[in-house]
């Protein structure tokens, strides 16, 4: 049916596809953690919060911690008493309760005594009305923001309305912040406060750890084989990725689920773009644009030390759509952007970033899976060196295996959060493990992530939690 | 492709898997080291706690025990740093005496002038308490190093203020220029203390215009903190800058000093074409409690940005009961939404019963 000179040839410029993606990518995996390490060499460590505190508490700014939530009736309360628990000199927690369809407004009202109140609102950015704001007199740091329901975007951008402090922490409800976070975290708005328009902090998986109170008392991994692979993939991403990305002044994320930023530049960027499945990112590239066009001197920085908790999916069916929902969000950026792509106007961002963000997140898994279907398919029609491609498959392999535990020193160089040896002995295991399997899926769910945004799809997808409030 | 490409590749795998196996293999010794030495570590600062604690007793054997346990620039610095949170006074006192007894000192000083990079902030904050010469002395030649990285200048201009001792603005400053790292937020507390003991020297230095727009909004920001009221010429001067940062930054601070402003000065600000100096000068004359600007104030509940509504409906309240019943009475007659909205939430903002 083919000719077999042109399948031959055929063979052969796939696979140098395929290859040279891998490689591109490697190369980046290589640089991010040779930059990752010097970065984490050179930044003094502050272990103990004392010392922070007096240094800081005088100095550091006001700081809103935005929390929206929709349907999180089981575990509003107790997020919301871990957040007031902070160690910080001067915050203000706004709930910004996004047309919950449980009684998560009203478990608010009745723990903390909340009554309606007027508080002059800034109408900067857009978002769904506001039917309500709630304050209470036992508790005047901590408010309420009710209004219809319109996504997080949405509700973020009320929150920033609402707020006063010169700096919001966006956070999602069901996260758990270390006490000492947002001390740790304000540092670069404290050493460049002129420069400082946003700091990411590092986000943990809380999935084996034993939390009371809304605080972690004790860190432990998972059972939970999918917990465990997401566990390496979380210290990869932040410690590796984040500081790397960080250090040259080329960070393109910064979680949603713990993130400072200084208000008036994100009101002035246009806020969260509601919408979007990837609204933490691409608030973060709006933040590059608008600078880089204005031509102002910024930082946008991730610090490893502030550290925030929060629950992985321990089911395929939540993961899968976790994974397609980011993935999407990353192609829904990348493209709503793509004027920024190796246009010199934005430097490194438009260059390395979204270089970065082109290899790993559009071309990436696409390579990827090709090549999953092309070795049998090649195998088949006798076009492929099986010596070759065991070969390749081994290199690929040991070196994911090798970042993933360069990654873990990174961690035992910083945050220390395993507590014991045998931790690491077992998340070395599993960085060996998650090339049989995990690696293929991911990549398959990103592909269907892909597929997802061609077809628009805006789908958002059920999160299955076990929730912090019976551990 | 040649079969030495095939084995090169191999190799290689075989290499990293190698490299990864010995890195995991060390990197579990270390823990199951370093957990003992930092159990060792949490110990010893525990005991050095206690020591403190007995020394500020003036216990004979607090000397002793200090002396076998401060060892290293780290631990000293940070139980004292800790303690000095806890303790003051004479027992604060007796401590740092005991340290200096046990040549903790010598050690702390060394870190700071050459330590390793990650200690040496935390060294020259621990240098306050011992207050010797020597300790000024390094102080000082710190803060006028070039070479100094910025975090430890500025920590030791903060001791050196600590202290008590007099710090030259110039040769704080004049390395910052050209740094990256510019405008630290603490040299606002800097600032603040040479507000409060040599406001003349922040007044020239502001005069001078030589540092960055941050910098200067910082001092004149301590100066209004510090009460000092000779600033008020320059304040109004500075009314008129170029930067509109400097001119909102002169208006709080003339509104923080509550001194009366020449009207013309107010009127003037109240025109500006940038919006957070109209605000700052109408939260200035609702501080200040300027009413004859209540007309202009009232003109500019129907100004295009909101934070200029919002203080000015703010000040016309802050004026007293007869401009509060004023703003009620446009809230009920005006007929735009924007200006009802503003004194709406002033209003509802105000400490009495009876708001519309």
């Amino acid at each position: 049916m083919f000719d077999p000179d042109t399948l031959s040839v055929v063979a052969v410029w796939v696979t140098i596809f395929v290859i040279g993606v891998g490689l591109m990518q490697n190369t980046l995996y290589a640089l991010q953690l040779l930059i990752a390490w010097r970065s984490m060499v050179s930044q003094p460590k502050i272990r103990r919060t004392s010392i922070l505190w007096r240094r800081y508490a005088d100095l550091a700014p006001p700081i809103a911690l935005i929390s929206p939530a929709y349907n999180e009736e089981r575990s509003i309360v107790q997020s919301v008493r871990s957040l007031m628990a902070l160690r910080y000199a001067s915050f203000e927690v706004i709930v910004v309760n996004d047309g919950s369809k449980d009684a998560t407004l009203e478990r608010l009202i009745e723990a903390f005594d909340l009554k309606p109140v007027k508080r002059p609102a800034d109408r900067s950015l857009d978002h769904q009305p506001v039917r309500g704001i709630y304050g209470s007199e036992l508790h005047p740091e901590l408010i309420v923001v009710d209004k219809e329901n319109g996504g997080k975007a949405d509700a973020l951008n009320a929150g920033i309305n609402v707020s006063r402090a010169p700096i919001f922490c966006s956070m999602d409800a069901d996260s758990v912040l270390e006490s000492d976070a947002l001390l740790r975290a304000v540092k670069p708005f404290v050493d460049d406060p002129g420069r400082t328009i946003a700091v990411g902090g590092t986000v943990r998986l809380a999935n084996g750890c034993e939390i009371r109170d809304g605080e972690v008392v004790s860190t432990g991994l998972s059972r939970n084989l999918l917990a465990l692979f997401q566990t390496v993939e979380y210290v990869r991403a932040f410690l590796m990725a984040r500081l790397a990305w960080s250090r040259i002044g080329a960070l393109t994320i910064i979680s949603g689920a713990f993130g400072l930023f200084r208000r008036g530049a994100v009101i002035e960027a246009g806020g969260y773009t509601v919408g979007t499945v990837g609204e933490d990112m691409e608030l973060v590239i709006k933040l590059h644009k608008q600078f880089r066009k204005a031509s102002t001197d910024y930082r946008i920085a991730y610090i490893s030390e502030p550290i925030c908790w929060t629950e992985a999916p321990e089911d395929l069916r939540t993961l899968r759509r976790q994974r397609e929902r980011w993935h999407r969000g990353s192609l829904e950026t990348f493209f709503r952007h793509k004027d920024m792509f190796l246009n010199p106007r934005y430097g490194r961002v438009g260059s390395l970033g979204f270089l970065n963000i082109l290899l790993i997140d559009v071309i990436g898994p696409l390579a990827e899976v090709l090549g999953y279907i092309l070795v049998p398919l090649f195998y088949a029609l006798g076009l492929l060196s099986v010596d070759y491609f065991l070969a390749f498959l081994a290199l690929s392999f040991t070196f994911g295996i090798t970042i993933s535990v360069f990654a873990l020193i990174l961690e035992e160089l910083s945050l220390k959060r395993f507590s014991r040896a045998g931790d690491l002995v077992i998340l070395g295991a599993v960085a060996v493990l998650e090339n049989f399997g995990y690696r293929q899926l991911n990549n398959f769910w990103r592909l269907r992530g892909t597929w997802q945004y061609l077809r628009g799809s805006q789908q958002w997808g059920e999160m299955k939690r076990k929730g912090f409030g019976g551990t | 492709m040649p079969d030495s490409f095939l084995l090169a590749l191999w190799t290689i795998s075989l290499v990293m898997a190698a490299v990864s196996l010995l890195v995991l293999a060390t990197l579990v010794i270390h823990r199951l080291l370093s957990s003992r030495v930092r159990q060792r570590r949490n110990q010893r600062r525990d005991e050095m706690m206690t020591a403190l604690f007995l020394a500020s007793e003036d216990h004979p054997q607090s000397v002793g025990a200090l002396k076998s346990l401060a060892k290293s620039p780290k631990a000293i610095s940070q139980a004292l740093l800790e303690y000095a949170t806890l303790v003051r006074g004479s027992d604060l006192d007796l401590a740092v005496t005991a340290l200096q007894q046990a040549g903790a000192e010598k050690i702390v000083l060394r870190a700071a002038r050459k330590g390793e990079k990650k200690y040496r902030q935390m060294a020259a904050e621990a240098l306050a308490y011992f207050r010797s010469a020597d300790c000024r002395q390094t102080l000082k030649t710190l803060v006028e190093g070039r070479k100094t990285p910025p975090d430890v200048r500025v920590s030791c201009a903060r001791s050196l203020i600590f202290i008590g001792e007099d710090l030259e603005l110039s040769v704080l400053l004049h390395p910052f220029q050209t740094d990256a790292f510019q405008a630290p937020l603490e040299l606002a507390a800097v600032f603040r203390s040479i507000a409060q003991n040599r406001p003349a020297l922040l007044i020239e230095r502001i005069e001078e215009a030589s540092d960055s727009v941050y910098l200067r909004c910082m001092m004149i920001e301590a100066l209004a903190r510090a009460d000092v009221y000779d600033a008020l010429p320059l304040l109004e001067n500075l009314t008129s800058d170029s930067s509109p940062q400097i001119r909102q930054s002169a208006l709080q601070a003339l509104g923080l000093l509550e001194l009366p402003i020449a009207p013309e000065t107010v009127t003037k600000a109240l025109a500006d074409p940038e919006a957070q100096v109209r605000a700052a000068t109408a939260d200035a004359i609702g501080r200040i409690g300027l009413s004859e600007h209540a007309d202009q104030l009232v003109a500019l509940l129907d100004d295009p940005q909101w934070s200029v509504r919002f203080s000015s409906a703010n000040a016309l309240a802050a004026l007293g009961p007869e401009y509060q019943h004023r703003l009620e009475a446009i809230a009920l007659e005006t007929d735009s939404g924007t200006v009802r909205r503003a004194v709406d939430f002033t209003l509802s903002d105000q400490p009495q019963p009876n708001h519309v």
